[in-house]
Formats: structure tokens, sequence, C-alpha cells
């Protein structure tokens, strides 16, 4: 977790308050600091929330999270806003931030929301790295494969394929065991369950 | 003395090219008469002259012919006598006795220069003594002894110059004597001329008459004139010259007079021109002023109008039928006809007359004017800046008044949306201040309370946890306790920002500033205010006046919003807010109630709260600070609801001795 915040109190009372639900934070005193610790690689960058303060100097959360985007920052980034920035984090919200928390907050329904947006975040990641995977496993097939891996997912029996593709039901019993071997994948509905989730589709 | 004639006021129309048209035309009349009588009186002199001329001539004739016959009457007498006396001395030697005569030509010696017989044959130079005659006249006398013989008759010679100088002439008479038919001698006369006529004729027509011998070479004058009288045998031309100016004196003095008369009829003629000339200057100069006031009277968008003394509305211009929609001659009509009030006269202003007199006769009314409001003819009013003038005659006497009015309604709507936008402005202005005040103090309320707020949830988790020990906490609820000092000094701050102005009460009194307040307030189209006032002042409490009228200026402006909306529901004609004072024990109200849908019970526990508008588009601030203002007074609000109106009822209550 980061937390970004100009006032100290505010900043080591999330913190503390982020400690007692088992959550690790990091506390920056200004988005400009948090910036350029990113770009020297002192913060951590593994999958964590960041918490922004929409009022700051001298760098605005707005300003922050812009940069942010600009560096391609992958992980949910939430704005703390005070009475009368609810527009400016609505338009931040559209603009690509995870959500807003509008003051004063439930605190542990902050935290909640924060736990939840990492947990998305963390899901979000996981399947981004399989479908990764998948479609470079996906590359790797050759010609042949695909179209034997096409008519598998339409739903035709091997026998079916084989009059199709002009080939012998042995071979194309063959393809289909190299094509699960090198998808990672026990059966035809666990692949179609996987490439439908992650919205992919075969090519070619 | 009070005058019987009311001065005449009424509109002037002078038709001065009319005027002097039927002047001229009088004029001309008056000229060509005068030339008639100038004429007339020429002529007459001319005839009087004529006259005169004819009556000289016939005197002259008369006293011609007077003369004559006179004179041939005294001479015939003498021929008489001298026949008498040719008897006598053809009888006797001696010379006759002329004096035994008697008669006139005898009476005193001398009027008969000479007398003497000369017998027949004998020369009349020898007869005749040489002193009486000259040479030359020999031959006169000849001739006249041969008439008388010839001629039987007498004859006359001369006159003759005698043979003494110095002498007048004398006029010679014979008279022949016949003896059966026998000449025998003639008996001479001779009688001085001047002798002659001073005897023969009479002392009256001397005295104006001068009479002598002609002479040839005299010349006939105006006064003078030649009489010849014509005796046989020779003629005596006598030069009469009138003596004194005989001319008829009453026909030249009547026409003197009337010359006189006429004189002045042309002096009063010249002068009348002059006059009249001056006078049509004077009526070209009126009239042109009169055009200007009249282009003057056009061009203003003033109506103005004119009564006389009694009240009687005698002119209106074409501005003021034009501002109320009736055409001025219909609105004169009426007025003349007497039959009640003027239409566009709203009749509960009072008597239009006496509101223009007493505005006339106020000299702050005079200045800055009064305002009233008129009736157009569809029927919608029109507010108008009204300014009154006596009527004031050369002596100071009044004879009537003009009132012009200036149509402000424009004006008056104008200034009415300028204030409301002003009065928008302010509250927007109000409100964006407020949101400013409120989001810099949620801002700066917000970081303490926050930070507090994540302490204490952190804490808590920890306690729930049992993962903290009693050295840890000590610390976090010290930074706790820091916090809400922190939060409660912006408190601190905040408060004494809000009582920074302090209320300055003053004694007031309540009846002019409710009605000062109440008039002043703005209140929707159509809403009528009725106020509710004691005479006078009214009760007097002491007030912040400014609080007090944001307070009631607030309720009044509250009431006039909701007054319309309850009109359709509780039967009243029209929608009104009604401001009065009622007095309690020891405390006195300003109630304002109103025709509205009233405060419903539900809300009423709430109306006063901030922030609780049940208004669309209000901020819920106006009736909490009217209550404020009323505690700060030590006084109260209370809400009811009005008995009569059906709406809400407002009266702040302030005690009358604090």
């Amino acid at each position: 977790m980061h937390v970004v915040d100009d006032d100290a109190d505010f900043r080591e009372g999330m913190v503390w308050l982020l400690e007692s639900r088992g959550l690790v934070a990091h506390a920056w005193t200004g988005g400009d600091r948090f910036v350029q610790a990113l770009r020297d690689g002192t913060a951590a960058t593994a999958c964590c929330v960041v918490l922004l303060d929409i009022r700051m100097e001298p760098l605005s959360g707005l300003a922050t999270f812009e940069q942010l985007k600009a560096m391609g920052w992958p992980w949910p980034v939430l704005f703390l806003t005070g009475h009368g920035d609810v527009g400016m984090a609505v338009a931040a919200v559209k603009n690509g931030a995870w959500d807003f928390l509008e003051k004063p907050f439930q605190n542990n329904l902050l935290v909640d929301k924060v736990e939840a947006a990492r947990k998305a975040a963390t899901e979000w990641h996981q399947n981004e790295q399989e479908r990764l995977r998948l479609q470079q496993a996906l590359a790797a097939l050759s010609s042949r494969e695909r179209e034997v891996l096409r008519e598998v997912l339409q739903g035709h029996y091997n026998k079916n394929i084989a009059d199709h593709l002009g080939i012998t039901p042995r071979t194309v019993e063959f393809h289909r065991a190299n094509i699960f071997d090198k998808l990672q994948v026990q059966s035809t509905v666990e692949l179609a369950h996987r490439l439908g989730r992650l919205g992919l589709e075969v090519s070619g | 003395m009070p005058t019987a004639t009311p001065p005449d006021v009424d509109t002037l129309d002078l038709d001065t090219r009319h005027a002097s048209a039927l002047t001229r035309r009088a004029l001309a009349w008056l000229v060509t008469l005068l030339l008639l009588v100038a004429t007339s009186a020429v002529l007459m002199v001319l005839f009087l002259r004529a006259e005169e001329v004819h009556e000289a001539d016939r005197r002259r004739t008369a006293d011609t012919q007077w003369l004559d016959q006179t004179m041939r009457f005294h001479l015939r007498r003498l021929e008489a006598d001298l026949g008498v006396l040719a008897l006598q001395a053809q009888g006797s030697r001696q010379p006759p006795d002329a004096a035994a005569l008697g008669g006139p030509w005898w009476q005193s010696p001398g009027r008969v220069a000479f007398h003497g017989w000369i017998p027949a044959a004998t020369a009349a130079g020898d007869a005749l003594p040489a002193r009486t005659h000259t040479p030359d006249g020999v031959d006169d006398l000849v001739a006249m002894l041969e008439t008388t013989r010839g001629l039987q008759r007498a004859a006359y010679a001369g006159p003759l110059p005698t043979a003494e100088p110095g002498q007048p002439p004398w006029l010679w008479l014979a008279v022949p004597r016949f003896e059966q038919g026998l000449f025998v001698g003639d008996y001479v006369a001779a009688v001085a001329i001047d002798r002659l006529l001073a005897d023969t004729l009479p002392d009256w027509f001397l005295q104006d008459h001068r009479v002598a011998l002609a002479d040839d070479g005299a010349m006939p004058s105006e006064d003078t004139f030649v009489a010849p009288i014509n005796l046989p045998g020779a003629q005596l031309r006598l030069q009469v010259q009138s003596l004194g100016d005989q001319a008829p004196l009453a026909p030249r003095a009547f026409f003197a007079v009337a010359l006189v008369c006429l004189a002045g009829m042309l002096l009063a003629l010249a002068r009348l021109w002059r006059d009249t000339a001056r006078r049509q200057r004077t009526e070209a100069r009126l009239q042109t002023q009169l055009a200007l006031r009249n282009a003057m009277e056009r061009s203003v968008p003033l109506g103005l109008r004119a009564w006389d003394r009694d009240g009687r509305l005698i002119q209106v211009n074409q501005a003021f039928g034009r501002m109320v929609g009736w055409p001025p001659q219909e609105l004169l009509r009426r007025a003349a006809d007497g039959s009640g009030p003027l239409p566009h006269w709203p009749a509960e202003q009072g008597d239009e007359f006496e509101c223009m007199r007493q505005s006339a006769s106020d000299p702050d009314a005079q200045q800055v004017g009064r305002e009233w409001q008129l009736q157009h003819r569809d029927g919608h009013r029109i507010e108008v800046l009204a300014h009154g003038a006596p009527l004031l005659l050369a002596s100071g006497e009044v004879a009537g008044w003009i009132g012009s009015v200036l149509d402000i309604t424009e004006r008056r709507r104008t200034e009415r949306l300028a204030a409301r936008q002003q009065a928008q402005l302010e509250a927007s202005g109000r409100l964006v201040a407020v949101g400013e005040v409120a989001s810099t103090l949620a801002h700066e309320l917000n970081q303490p309370l926050g930070a507090l707020s994540s302490f204490a949830t952190g804490l808590l988790n920890r306690l729930r946890d049992q993962r903290i020990g009693y050295d840890e906490i000590v610390p976090v609820v010290e930074r706790i306790e820091r916090m809400a000092e922190k939060s409660g000094r912006v408190i601190q701050r905040v408060n004494a920002f809000a009582r920074r102005q302090e209320m300055s009460p003053q004694p007031m009194a309540l009846a002019p500033f409710v009605s000062r307040v109440a008039s002043d307030a703005d209140l929707p189209e159509g809403v009528q205010l009725v106020l509710d006032l004691p005479p006078g002042d009214g009760p007097r409490v002491p007030a912040d006046a400014m609080l007090l009228e944001h307070a009631l200026r607030n309720l009044i402006v509250n009431a006039g919003q909701w007054a319309p909306l309850g009109t359709a529901t509780s039967g009243l004609p029209a929608p009104c807010v009604r401001v009065e004072l009622v007095t309690d024990a020891g405390q006195v109200g300003l109630r304002v109630s109103d025709t509205g849908p009233g405060v419903p019970a539900d809300q009423a526990a709430t109306v006063f709260d901030a922030f609780s508008s049940h208004r669309p588009g209000g901020m819920g601030m106006g009736l909490a600070i009217c209550r404020s203002i009323a505690e700060a007074h030590h006084g109260r609000i209370e809400l009811s609801r009005s008995p009569d109106l059906l709406g809400a009822q407002f009266t702040l209550w302030l005690p009358l001795t604090p």
C-alpha cells in the first residue's frame, strides 16, 4: 500500500489504520516524492493500491495520477476527497482511477474498499499473466494444429475433423494431444472455458 | 370684496388670422369712409366758395340797382324843383327863391352848388359864371342845353370839373321851359359830386360802403365794383367799395368746426391705424408664442391637465390622453357632465383634485413630486410622478391649478427589476461566500477529524485483535487528544469570526419603521400589501435597526413568496400579505400573515432550522436568521396559522423592557 498525503496526522493515521488490519503501508509526504521513488526503483512496485489525497501541494493528486498513468502504473489508484472536490474525483474515476473515498469516511469501510481493490487488482493481474501465457502458447501452435483446434472448439468429432481436413482420425488425435500438452489443459471443455474467460480467440 | 366673476381660464382660441383680416377690412372701410368725407369737405369748400361769389354778385347787382334808383329818385326830385324854379325865373328878373321851395335839396345851402336861369338864345358860356366850369366843359354844357331843347325834357352833363382846382367835379342838370310850345330857356343846376353822394345816400349804406366817382383807370377788385347810373345825357360811374368783411360767418364757422372734426377723425384714424399695426404685431408674436407653446406641449411626454378654481377639469393635453387611453375631449366632456369621478383615476386614492392641490401646496411635493397611480382604459395601472402648481394671476389670485404627470411605470419596473437582480446577485454572492466558507471549514475540520478517526479506528482494530500493548496505546491516545484540540481550535476561530459584528440596540419607534420596511420590501407582482399599524410612532423598543429590518424583511418576502400559492384553495379574492403591530403583556409583536397554504404541521418544528427550506431554490437560512435576530433582542419568533388569511402567521415578539 502507498499512502500519499501532505498532512502528517492524516497520513500517519491512515498508515496506523491500515496496519491495524494487517496491510503493509508506506507513507509518502507528496506526489512528487512518490513518483520520484518509483522512478528510482526504491518503492515497491508489486501489487499495491495507491491512496492519493486529491488536494496536495505542490503536486496535486490529479497531477500525480497523470504521471502514474504516463509511467504505465498498472495498480488501482483511490482518491481521497474533501468537501467540494467530488466533481474532480468523479472526473478522475472516468479517467481511469479505481474509485474515490469522500472524507469523512467510515474507516473500516475504507480498509474494506482498499482490500477489495487490492484483491481485484491481484485477480486481474493473475488473469493478465495467464492470458499472456495462453496467448504465447497459442502463438507457438503450428498451422495444422490451429486448424484442428478450431474444429475441436466448434465441437466436431475427430472423425468429422478428419473428413474436413482430409487427414486420418488418428492424425487428428495426435494433433489434439499435442495441443492439450502445449496449452497445458486437460480437456476440450477446460480449454474452451479458459479461452472464453480471457476473451481470446484462435486466429489465423 | 370677492370678485363676482371668476377669471376666465378657458383655453384661448386665438384665430389671429381671422381677427387681423377682420381688422384690415374694418380699416379699409374706415379709410374709404374718410376719403368720402374728405372729398365731401373739398366739394363743400368749392360749393361754399361759389355760393359766396354768387351771393356777392347778387348783392352787387342789388346795390347797383338800388344806387341807380336812389340817385334817379333824388335827381328827379331836383328836376321837379328846377321846373318850378324855371317857371319862377321866367316870370321875373329876380333869381327865384329856391329856399322857399323846401325839400331835401334846399334845406341846407350848398347842396346844390350852382343854379341859374339861362334864357333861350343865350350862350351857355356867357350865361354861366366862369368859376363854374372849365373851357373844355362848355361843349358838354352846350350839348346838354341843346338836348333839353331838342328833346323837350331834362338833360344832364358831367361830371365836369370846375374852374377852381381841388374842387370835386360837378354834375350838371338842365330843365327846359316851354311856353306854349316855344322854348324859353333852361334852368340849370350843378351839384358837387361828393355832396350829391353824401346827401342822397343814406347813412346805413355809407357805413358799409365807400362811394366815389369811378376813375377810368381804376381796376375792379374783389370788394370794389362800379355802379353805372344812366342819366339822360350823362353817365355817372360810381365806384363802390365794400367796407369790412361781410362774408357770412355762420357757414364758415360750421365748416371750420366740421374741418376740425375731420382733422380729429384723421388723427384718431392714424392712431387707430398705428395701434392696429401694433396689435397685429403683438398678435403675430402671440401666435408664434402660442405655436411654440403648443409645439412644446405636444413634444413632451408629460401629461398636463388644468383645473379651474372649483376643481373643474378644463384642459387635458394629448400626452395625458395617450397615457390613460382616453381622448382628452372625452375626459373633458365627462368632467363637464360632472358624472362622478373620471375613469382614469382609481377611486381609492381619494379625490383627484384634492390630491393635486395638496401636492401643489406642499413645497416638498413640489420639489420631488408625488407618486400616484392612474388607470388605463384597458384596466392596467400606470405609476406616475405628479407635480402640481397653482395658476397665479398677476394680482396673486389663484385662477386654477396645473398638474403634470410623468409616466414612471417603466422606470419603476426597471428599478424593481434592477433591485431584484441586485438582490439575487447579492443572494448568490452570499451563497457563494457561504459555500466557500463551508468548503474551507469542511476541509479544515476534515483533516484533523479524519486523522483522529483513523487513529481511533486503528487503535480499536488492534484492541479487538488484542495485538497491542499498553505502551503503544498511550502515545496514540495522546495523539488523538491533540487532534481533538486542533479541531476545537478551528471551531473557536469560526466562532470568533462570526461574532465580530456586535449588535447595537437603539430605542426606535416601531410603526414608522414597520411601514418603511414593509413598503420597501420586494413583493411579487399581484401580491397586495396590507398595513395595520397604530397611528403615530407606536410602541418604542430598543433594537438594532439593521438586524430587525433584516428579520422583518425576511418574514415579509417569505410571506410574499408563499401568498399567491394559497388563494386558489382558500377562496380569498387576491393574494395579500398583512403586516401589523400587536401588543401583549410587556411585549410587542411584529406580525406578518399571508394568504399562502400555511406551514404543514409536520414541518412546523423544523421550519426555523438552518438549511431546511421547503421552497424550491430556497437556502433555508431566512427563518433561521430571523430566529437568531429575535433571540439576540431577547425576543422570540412564533409561528401559527392566520385565522382570517388562512396562511402562515409569523409573530416576532420583542420585550418592551429588555
